[in-house]
């Protein structure tokens, strides 16, 4: 009876809302499209394990694992524990965000140095970018749960917009926490805007907010990429084990762009789920989607992925590998879908997994739709468990089994940490693998 | 340096060797050959620790240390060395770090600090020489790409840089040319000393004309069927294996 209470309870965070006013938005757009959000919420509902896309992870055990109340404010314990934590990457090698909750904190964040680069409250956007105000809600499936509740209740989001023609030099780093001040759930929404021709590196990191209570972070972030423009993007998660994160990130390329994402999940979050939808609407456009993850304990990371090739001559290139142990789920959904008209489409896709317990599950789908007829597509996944002629290799030449797996997991994330093309970021990176590698076995 | 008694060993519940005797003395150079499924590689896997191999009677000491009790990389930090029939390709592992890792766990387990990186390089350009190894070749990922002669140079490369006690070159020689077949057999002749000792598992007599074994011994049917002095391969290679497999079913008998 009293899980019950609790279920019931929790729920109440996603469905009190329905019968209640929607927050009046100074702008009309927003509200608009609130409305929109929540009637498309209503249909949907939260999904459960009879939709396809939530088969493997069922999202109502965590929501039912909810407090009643928010944390209260818990900003003074994270920045107690110092400026490292709060900028994981040196100052001369990004510019920093700090978000907390979703919300932009200017004084605990870098001064923006780039003349190029524009970063705007949507509060503020209805004066100084109103065109851009306009255009949040463009690329984001409403068909999506999540990304029709956030949609409806979304406080105030960020936009950021790298200059036309212009080369924003410094990577721009948004630092997560989710802490609950107010609610345990929280929607963060972000609109970024890569100018025709310019060339940007956007890095979020979601860092542990070594809380007790379970918070629910349900961000969407929504990014055009204009024509000729470049995007490196990356998520690293370094969450701790009482977080949910949900990351849903739309992304529609102009011709001839280029976008390549990099997602790192690493032991913490209890469960990480990304969406990462792709709309190839340019002829020549490009697209890179790179993940490595590392489950353990009882973690559960989803990624589910698609790309829509709208129009010919696009390029969409896959690869996610992930290593599992203990008890850690991994599902990997990678959709494609090769419209009419996307004749010459190149896509490739690869999702290896390396299993290192025998309580580890791994879910692994390719779905290609292909409906050209002059493609080339390919796609390909892999189980299992570290070589053990390489393993007899390495240990016959004196190095320890523990050590040999360290080496063997390196050299399986190699291919993907040698595409990162930022220096710094790689470096970063590889020392936090170094970090959890360490504990491999 | 190595005693085999009465070895029984299966893989995947077969029986390969079947009661095999060798007794190895610091400073010699054992030659074993035999026709093929005598039981040649499972020897020298089995002295390396590979897990699939069964030993289900016998035992094979290691300077009073009972082998089987080792893991294999306890077995190379004790001085055992395998050069691989068939070395594995690791991609995204450099050779040089590889060899790094090997050397340091090694001297860990001897309870010795991380060698310093100016006497490894010294020891790496040393016996990169020795091997007629390039720059190139060294820092490639382990293996991957490399030619089949590369790959034995390469596993002679990492003997050189390990400095065993007990080396076993499991065809070291097969698929190799004949210039890297002496460059091969230059390394382990520059190597060899009064303190370690080789066994060399061939099935040809081509390798032993340049490095010059004290003994060589016949495997046949799991066990040695006769035991003799370099002649006795010359021997092999004009008569075959025949006439032994005759003389062995008299043995058996």
């Amino acid at each position: 009876m009293e899980e019950f209470e609790n279920s019931k309870l929790a729920e109440s965070y996603f469905t009190d809302f329905l019968d209640k006013p929607l927050q009046n938005d100074e702008n009309p757009h927003l509200l608009q499209l609130r409305e929109e959000g929540k009637l498309s919420f209503l249909k949907t509902g939260i999904p459960d394990k009879k939709s396809e896309e939530w088969k493997y992870t069922p999202i109502r055990k965590y929501i039912d694992t909810l407090p009643v109340a928010g944390n209260g404010n818990l900003a003074g314990h994270i920045i107690g524990n110092g400026k490292k934590t709060l900028k994981p990457l040196k100052e001369e090698d990004g510019i920093t965000l700090v978000i907390i909750d979703g919300q932009w904190i200017p004084s605990l964040s870098s001064p923006n140095t780039e003349e190029n680069l524009e970063i705007i409250p949507f509060h503020e956007a209805e004066t100084n970018a109103p065109a851009l105000l306009g255009r949040i809600g463009k690329y984001a499936a409403m068909d999506m749960a999540f990304t029709a509740l956030n949609t409806a209740l979304f406080p105030d989001g960020l936009i950021i917009r790298v200059k036309e023609n212009s080369q924003s030099s410094k990577p721009l780093h948004l630092v997560h926490y989710t802490l609950g001040t107010d609610s345990p759930v929280q929607h963060p929404r972000l609109y970024v805007d890569i100018g025709k021709g310019a060339s940007a590196t956007l890095v979020e990191s979601f860092m542990a907010n070594n809380g007790s209570s379970v918070t629910f972070n349900n961000s969407v972030t929504e990014i055009a990429v204009g024509e000729n423009a470049r995007l490196q993007h990356y998520y690293i998660h370094t969450e701790s084990s009482s977080e949910v994160n949900l990351q849903h990130a739309h992304i529609h390329q102009e011709a001839g762009s280029n976008y390549s994402n990099f997602n790192f999940a690493f032991p913490g979050a209890s469960l990480i789920r990304h969406d990462v939808h792709v709309g190839l609407s340019g002829s020549g456009a490009a697209t890179n989607l790179y993940g490595f993850s590392l489950a353990a304990a009882g973690q559960l990371i989803d990624n589910h992925t698609r790309i829509d090739h709208l129009v010919p001559d696009c390029t969409s290139n896959e690869l996610y590998k992930t290593i599992a142990k203990d008890e850690a789920t991994v599902v990997f959904n990678g959709k494609v879908i090769v419209h009419p008209d996307a004749q010459r489409t190149s896509g490739f896709q690869r999702n290896n997994n390396i299993m290192l317990s025998d309580t580890a599950t791994i879910y692994t789908k390719p779905q290609l739709e292909i409906y050209a007829d002059d493609v080339k597509c390919s796609h390909g996944a892999t189980l299992g468990q570290f070589d053990r002629d390489a393993l007899f290799y390495l240990t016959a030449r004196g190095i320890r089994d523990k050590t040999a797996k360290e080496i063997l997991a390196h050299a399986f994330v190699t291919e993907i940490i040698e595409k990162i093309p930022d220096e710094h970021i790689r470096e970063y990176i590889n020392g936090l693998i170094a970090d959890y590698f360490i504990f491999l076995s | 340096m190595l005693t085999i008694k009465n070895l029984h060993v299966s893989i995947e519940g077969k029986e390969i060797l079947k009661g095999l005797n060798l007794e190895v003395k610091p400073g010699e150079i054992h030659a074993i050959m035999g026709p093929n499924g005598s039981g040649k590689s499972t020897t020298a896997s089995v002295l390396a620790g590979k897990p699939e191999y069964e030993v289900t009677g016998g035992e094979i000491l290691f300077e009073g240390k009972d082998l089987q009790e080792l893991a294999p990389e306890e077995r190379a930090a004790e001085g055992i060395f395998l050069a691989f029939q068939y070395p594995v390709e690791i991609p995204g592992v450099s050779n040089i770090n590889f060899l790094k890792t090997a050397v340091n766990e090694i001297r860990a387990h001897k309870g010795l600090e991380p060698i310093d990186a100016k006497s490894f390089l010294q020891r790496l350009k040393e016996k990169k020489e020795l091997v007629h190894f390039s720059n190139e070749l060294a820092n490639r990922s382990l293996n991957e790409g490399f030619s089949g002669g590369e790959k034995k140079r390469n596993e002679i490369f990492q003997l050189a840089m390990l400095e065993p006690k007990l080396a076993i070159l499991d065809e070291t020689d097969s698929g190799l040319d004949i210039d890297a077949l002496r460059i091969v057999a230059e390394g382990v002749n520059t190597l060899r000393s009064n303190n370690n000792a080789f066994i060399i598992i061939t099935h040809y007599q081509r390798l032993l004309e340049y490095i010059v074994p004290d003994f060589v011994h016949v495997l046949y049917n799991g066990r040695i069927v006769k035991s003799g002095t370099k002649e006795l391969a010359l021997e092999l290679e004009e008569k075959g294996y025949d006439w032994l497999k005759e003389e062995a079913v008299v043995i058996n008998h």
